[in-house]
């Protein structure tokens, strides 16, 4: 059964002022599940109950989407990161059925639209540490392939990478170093290129 | 009470409508906004509480600490509180003492401050709970005012052997899909405060004998699927939340 956010109840014990409601809730007594709620955000009383922790929502996630439904209350940042996001997402699937057809003109283009969307989305970076340390690793990325086509694996790790940002934008910085690891397994350089001149200059 | 104060309080209650017409929610007073996110056991607090907060002070020096136990620890600033616990956090604001963009900022530092120490990956749940309150004259003024909303079907006759039409009324409903859900309540109440000071400080301070009546509005809008730690940010879901809030409980006002 559902609990609810916990609040500050009437009568807050913490207060020294006894104030009853006509619900005729003395002090310290407990309220049914349905309203479950700390008498006093100072105290440990009541038990939490996640409602989230049935079996039944386990393997449900909420989707970016259902998280942020209201269009006209997003932040300019995320609105359109999640727009370029999905532009970019977009445009690797294409360059990927591309290569499947052995078009390399096509993928190759595909792959240059995705490419002058990054600096639009490193604008973006107040969304979090993560989000511009990923984009970040994408401009390197690309600067060093020096303007090659990345080869079918590594359009297939940017595509997973650029769907991981669009449903978690707001990821931490050890987060998003796991997927600049994704992005330099497949041989990609996803540092910037004077990091790596500097690194390897002290060697 | 002195009774210059007193005069005061009798002066605000003769003010106050002695009809209900009409009113929606921005007639109403924010008593209490709590941003809530609960979270499977994360005990790590008992390593990094220290940590945690000693971050979370550097962003808001003014804070002061409240309680630390192991399972739960807070602060306080006025009438905003930020409380961490083993499988929840929070923070609460009393009396609209933080704007909403306050709000939103603070929720945005502290829940990252607090998945970044704590380590947590998932949310069990995302919560936001608004408590809003309108003063009427007394208490058949306020079930007089909410009759008028027309929210639930008085009975009309004589019932129980008693003349007087029903008061303290209260109206229910929860929206529940397998990932969201919204509790509404809506209810005529009347809040006592019986208080007199201990004797030894009796000089300093009056007895409050003190009677409130209204309508009091809480919204508690939730996620019940979990939720990864990289989808969210707080500051960003309230702002969602309030408008879905603000924009689905007018028609609570237009009977």
């Amino acid at each position: 059964m559902a609990t609810s956010t916990n609040i500050v109840e009437f009568p807050s014990r913490g207060s020294g002022f006894p104030v009853y409601s006509d619900a005729a809730i003395s002090s310290g007594q407990k309220k049914p599940a349905e309203t479950a709620t700390t008498a006093s955000f100072l105290d440990v009383q009541d038990p939490i109950f996640s409602e989230a922790g049935s079996s039944g929502s386990q393997n449900l996630r909420l989707s970016q989407n259902e998280l942020y439904p209201a269009r006209h209350a997003f932040s300019p940042e995320h609105i359109t990161a999640l727009r370029l996001l999905t532009l970019a997402v977009g445009r690797s699937k294409r360059a990927l059925d591309a290569f499947a057809a052995d078009d390399a003109l096509i993928a190759d283009t595909e792959i240059q639209k995705l490419q002058v969307l990054l600096p639009e989305l490193f604008c973006c970076r107040a969304l979090g540490d993560g989000f511009g340390t990923i984009i970040n690793s994408f401009m390197s990325a690309f600067e060093a392939l020096a303007g090659d086509t990345p080869d079918v694996g590594q359009i297939r790790a940017i595509n997973r990478v650029l769907q991981l940002l669009k449903e978690k934008p707001f990821l931490s910085a050890d987060e998003a170093d796991d997927q600049v690891e994704v992005l330099e397994n497949v041989g990609l350089s996803p540092y910037p290129r004077e990091l790596v001149e500097f690194l390897s200059s002290s060697d | 009470m002195p009774e210059d104060a007193a005069a005061v309080e009798r002066k605000v209650a003769s003010a106050l409508p002695n009809s209900a017409p009409h009113f929606d929610l921005s007639s109403f007073t924010l008593e209490q906004c709590v941003l809530e996110t609960r979270f499977p056991q994360a005990l790590t607090l008992w390593d990094n509480a220290g940590a945690l907060w000693r971050a979370i002070q550097e962003k808001w020096p003014e804070i002061h600490l409240v309680a630390a136990e192991p399972a739960k620890t807070s602060f306080q600033d006025g009438k905003a509180g930020f409380v961490v616990e083993l499988k929840a956090a929070r923070i609460i604001v009393l009396d609209s003492a933080k704007s909403m963009e306050e709000l939103a900022k603070m929720g945005r530092d502290f829940f990252k401050l607090t998945a970044l120490h704590l380590q947590l990956s998932l949310y069990d749940r995302l919560g936001l709970r608004l408590i809003y309150f309108k003063e009427f004259k007394d208490r058949e003024e306020a079930a007089s005012a909410f009759r008028s909303l027309g929210l639930i079907k008085e009975p009309t006759t004589k019932k129980f052997d008693i003349d007087e039409r029903p008061v303290s009324q209260q109206y229910t409903l929860r929206w529940e899909s397998e990932k969201k859900g919204t509790l509404v309540t809506c209810k005529a109440e009347t809040r006592k405060i019986d208080w007199d000071p201990p004797i030894e400080s009796a000089q300093v301070f009056s007895p409050i004998h003190k009677e409130r009546s209204g309508i009091v509005l809480d919204i508690d809008y939730y996620t019940i699927a979990p939720v990864e730690i990289g989808q969210v940010d707080m500051g960003e879901w309230l702002n969602h939340a309030l408008h879905l809030v603000s924009r689905d409980t007018r028609y609570l006002f237009e009977a």
